[in-house]
């Protein structure tokens, strides 16, 4: 069966239609997946928070989430964590684009005293064996139940109480940059929170 | 009933291997293989849309005209890729996490727009599929090997599996950029010396 | 973000062929002479930051205000085809003799990876208009830096030819430079931190 002729009308409708074709099975796939998308997501999210929090919480963080953008990166979202109606604690999604390896993704958590809960890196693309020691306990250990005033999140060399990795000053920065941002985060919002 | 040509599948694999013999697809190649399983998940990845692609272009090569060749398949590739990508963020996240940003950079892979212009606008279906299996296929194994290499060397384990004992240093550099060249010339050495000894 | 930072993190710290393997393709092939690959390198220039405008208005004023994200790779990769086609006519009539000299190359542009990777990689940093421009032209110039570097190392070995292995000749030993010239990039990490 020999080929089709280049006129204008057969161009115009072979495109038109594959176009459309193309388009519709494109939104088809959409439609069926959006929802199991939607539903990952919401369970990252809480597998998160858990490994911080644990279940210790009796309301819905997903849904009671805000965004916070301080123009320092990709905006960081807030959970807030109840207990009997009240917030005792809020875990932070934030994020720093200062990894070796570019962007670092983690969670991290602080109590309505001003104690650190801790944190989970997310994603990350640090350097295995040297950077990557950004997931590990020896690291994130340090930040577990610490008070953060203003110099905390800093470096021991630079004046604050952080012990850096090794041969990883890099990662351990950006580690702190993106605690810092949501440690700002947290002081707004519980500003915010006193005044309701 | 056309003749099945068995070597246009097997062609895909070794003489015309995408990644080793016609240096097509090097993005992925390149960026993606950190780990044996980045490098086996892209190479299925890729063989998916490659599949349905030479099946689609073979199918319509005939309604479609001359001059909007191109912009026909770029439209039937972006939606496959866009389709795969969805599929993909639905069933296999951490995957999707893991390719990152080379998964919707499969629709200028050279190796799908290639064999559609190459093979499945000239072929029947049945060869085109064989044709996207065999290509698919050799370069899923190539990713696959160069994956496992750098995963190997620079970690010290392969599919995840930890071999390398935990006090011994690994050669990090395998896991970087400079690594992903360094692995490559060395595989497409040994793969010429194998290759130029059949002959 | 300052706009020197944006430049200086796209061209050394983070470049667009040897730390984020985008645009390899042409990298391997154009580079065997100085003066094709400065000419490539301006071409993709060309498109890559006339494409930054158009993408940005694509996604930020059609897809997004429509529920339509999800279609953001097959309408960019349309959006850059046509640039490059219209580029094609440009300079088809402004300058015939850089349309021979660039020949094949111009096409394929379309199938740089560089080209759709930036555009992408503008919308996830959420860069607003001006800084995604500014993103686009520095990986252009990152490219072409990397490009011209390339070249050069490659016309150095070619006519020293005699001296490399010949199961390296030609891609192996090509992929080898490439390698070391990307270590030598890695010492740029850290810079405006």
């Amino acid at each position: 069966m020999k080929k089709i002729k280049s006129t204008l009308f057969t161009m115009i409708s072979a495109l038109s239609i594959v176009t459309v074709v193309s388009t519709l099975a494109v939104t088809g796939i959409y439609i069926k997946t959006t929802e199991t998308i939607l539903q990952n997501q919401k369970l990252e999210e809480l597998s998160a928070i858990y490994e911080i929090f644990g279940k210790n919480y009796d309301n819905n963080p997903i849904e009671e989430k805000t965004i916070f953008n301080d123009n320092e990166g990709k905006p960081l979202v807030i959970y807030p964590l109840r207990k009997n109606e009240i917030i005792y604690a809020l875990a932070i999604n934030t994020k720093t684009n200062r990894g070796f390896g570019g962007d670092i993704d983690l969670m991290t958590g602080f109590y309505l005293d001003g104690a650190m809960a801790g944190y989970k890196v997310l994603v990350h693309k640090e350097t295995p064996g040297l950077g990557s020691k950004i997931t590990e306990v020896g690291f994130m250990e340090q930040f577990k139940g610490l008070f953060v005033s203003d110099n905390t999140l800093k470096l021991k060399r630079y004046g604050g109480e952080i012990d850096g990795i090794t041969s990883a000053t890099i990662s351990s920065k950006a580690i702190l940059h993106a605690l810092n941002r949501a440690k700002n985060a947290f002081d707004k919002f519980s500003m915010g929170a006193r005044n309701d | 009933m056309t003749n099945i040509h068995w070597n246009e599948f097997t062609k895909g694999i070794i003489k015309e291997n995408p990644t080793f013999v016609m240096l097509l697809g090097m993005c992925p190649t390149l960026g993606v293989t950190t780990s044996s399983l980045n490098g086996f998940g892209m190479g299925i990845a890729t063989l998916f849309v490659l599949l349905l692609s030479n099946l689609s272009i073979s199918a319509v090569k005939n309604f479609i005209p001359d001059m909007v060749r191109i912009p026909c398949y770029i439209v039937i590739i972006a939606s496959l890729v866009t389709i795969l990508e969805l599929l993909m963020q639905a069933y296999f996240p951490t995957l999707h996490k893991s390719l990152g940003i080379f998964i919707p950079l499969i629709v200028v892979n050279c190796i799908i727009l290639g064999r559609a212009e190459v093979f499945a606008a000239k072929n029947n279906l049945t060869n085109s599929v064989l044709d996207a299996l065999g290509m698919g296929l050799g370069f899923t194994l190539s990713l696959t090997i160069l994956g496992t290499i750098r995963e190997a060397l620079g970690q010290g384990s392969i599919f995840g599996y930890k071999f390398w004992p935990e006090n011994l240093d690994t050669i990090s550099i395998f896991v970087m950029p400079p690594g992903a060249f360094l692995a490559l010339a060395g595989l497409i050495v040994i793969f010429n010396k194998l290759h130029k000894k059949e002959l | 973000m300052s706009y020197l930072m944006i430049f200086i993190a796209a061209i050394f710290v983070n470049n667009i062929v040897l730390s984020q393997f985008l645009g390899i393709c042409p990298f391997l092939g154009v580079s065997k002479r100085i003066s094709t690959a400065f000419g490539m390198g301006m071409a993709v220039l060309f498109v890559m930051t006339m494409s930054s405008v158009a993408t940005y208005f694509v996604y930020h004023k059609l897809l997004v205000p429509n529920n339509l994200a999800y279609m953001e790779t097959i309408a960019f990769i349309l959006v850059i085809a046509a640039l490059v086609q219209m580029v094609e006519i440009i300079i088809k009539s402004v300058s015939p003799t850089l349309y021979q000299a660039l020949g094949i190359f111009l096409p394929l542009i379309t199938t740089n990876c560089a080209v759709l990777g930036v555009a992408i990689l503008a919308i996830n940093k959420e860069l607003s208009l001006l800084p995604s421009v500014c993103f686009s032209a520095a990986n252009a110039l990152g490219f072409t830096l990397a490009l011209l570097l390339f070249a050069g190392i490659r016309e150095k070995i070619s006519t020293n030819g005699k001296r490399v292995p010949e199961t390296m000749r030609g891609i192996p030993i090509a992929l080898i430079s490439a390698g070391i010239l990307a270590m030598a990039f890695m010492g740029f990490s850290g810079i405006g931190q």
